[in-house]
């Protein structure tokens, strides 16, 4: 037998190892009956390629340091073209925000501007009404009124409380505890009740100590005649004149000091 | 859907089943073993069946595997420490050792032929057993190995070479 002859036969020998039809019955069985394999995570079909491969990794970054740098001037322009706009309010509240409360600025509703929280309530539109009403007095007290000057504590009660600007009468200190005036007294214990004197009638305006928190005017009987919005700074009832105030509590918000004309307990 | 798979695999399995076996055989030298790793085998090409993944070349796609899962088993048997054999000599499970299993029944001269075989380099042995003993062809020999077709042929006749060396034949002849 020749080299290839043997090594002929050898190979033939070799290809005639066989699995037995009991052993191939056995294994295909087993195949089948193994069931579906676990379902591996299926590719979302938007993710059309991965931002973490390392070949599209370079295109990401560019486009990443785009987005950062046209976005962020696009906000920048946003905010400066759009003053009315919630994100602008929202920056310009955040910049001023009131002592103690961080979140006061953001929970303003969406129809109102940083600006029109204040305007009602400002230096200037309060000292404005105080000085017209002044001058409305100077003007009756030249027509033979008998009223009393704007002392400068009348004036700055006056510009804290619009409606409590004008000066007192004589006539109010013949007046005596009434009703309205013991309404007031209970309801606004902590603030300031001014006494007025409007077309030969008495009324008591009462606010209270707390920004905008706002006030009441009663009438002598304790019936409500006014109101005033401490919030929008608007006042609505009767039309209050010759008031002078009979009572302010210690340690208030106007920097007033304290008093208590006719000793109300 | 399933039943067309199920009837492609039994087709791929009827056609390649033995030589996958075969090709088992001759590395491990162990029937049992050799089963084993032609059922794991077959197993793989059943699920990449049912994932629907598309397989251009069947035959290159099992030997591939099997290579690779011969190669697997013969890590995991030379991991296998003779330390921890000894600490389980009383242990219920047998070690992966050769005796316990039947030898390969083959005739004097494929047991020959096969003993000289596997006692060629690492880098001849495999592509000479699929060219000579599987038919392959170098292009499928090189897909398995993952070599080009030009390299798989090198490798034939430097086995071929190294074989009749070992045989103890003139390589001249």
């Amino acid at each position: 037998m020749t080299e290839n002859e043997k090594i002929d036969k050898g190979i033939k020998e070799i290809k005639d190892m066989k699995m037995t039809a009991l052993e191939k019955e056995n294994i295909l069985g087993n195949i089948l009956n193994s069931g579906v394999p676990e379902q591996k995570p299926i590719r979302s079909p938007y993710l059309f390629v991965s931002v973490f491969a390392q070949k599209h990794f370079a295109s990401f970054a560019v486009i990443l340091l785009v987005i950062i740098i046209f976005g962020g001037a696009g906000f920048s322009y946003f905010e400066s073209q759009s003053q009315n706009s919630r994100v602008a309010r929202l920056n310009t509240g955040t910049q001023s925000p009131v002592p103690g409360n961080i979140f006061n600025n953001l929970s303003l509703p969406t129809s109102q501007t940083p600006e029109n929280n204040i305007p009602n309530n400002s230096w200037d539109k309060r000292t404005s009404v105080s000085e017209n009403k002044i001058a409305s007095k100077q003007k009756a007290e030249t027509n033979g009124h008998k009223t009393t000057s704007a002392s400068p504590q009348n004036q700055s009660i006056s510009a804290a409380a619009p409606s409590l600007m004008t000066a007192p009468t004589e006539e109010n200190k013949t007046i005596h505890i009434t009703k309205g005036l013991k309404k007031a007294f209970k309801l606004y214990k902590n603030g300031q009740i001014s006494e007025c004197q409007t077309a030969g009638q008495i009324y008591y305006s009462a606010s209270s100590n707390v920004y905008d928190g706002g006030g009441q005017t009663f009438d002598v009987n304790g019936k409500v005649v006014g109101k005033y919005q401490g919030f929008t700074g608007t006042y609505t009832g009767v039309k209050l004149e010759n008031c002078k105030t009979i009572y302010v509590i210690p340690d208030n918000i106007w920097g007033l000091d304290a008093l208590n004309t006719y000793n109300l307990k | 859907m399933e039943t067309s798979i199920t009837e492609t695999f039994k087709k791929i399995y009827g056609e390649y089943s033995d030589s996958i076996f075969r090709f088992c055989l001759s590395r491990v030298s162990a029937r049992e073993q050799a089963l084993d790793l032609t059922q794991e085998t077959f197993l793989r090409l059943w699920q990449t069946l049912l994932e629907e993944k598309p397989i251009k070349n069947q035959r290159a796609f099992l030997f591939t595997v099997a290579h690779r899962l011969i190669i697997d088993w013969y890590r995991k048997k030379k991991s296998y420490s003779l330390d921890k054999m000894m600490g389980e000599e009383n242990s219920f499970f047998d070690p992966p050792d050769e005796k316990s299993t039947r030898q390969v029944e083959l005739g004097a001269e494929g047991r020959y032929i096969l003993e000289k075989i596997n006692s060629l380099s690492d880098s001849n042995r495999d592509a000479l057993y699929l060219r000579f003993v599987e038919d392959l062809s170098p292009e499928e020999i090189g897909k398995i190995l993952g070599i080009s077709a030009n390299a798989a042929s090198v490798r034939i006749n430097r086995g071929l070479e190294e074989l009749r060396k070992l045989m103890g034949y003139n390589s001249k002849k």
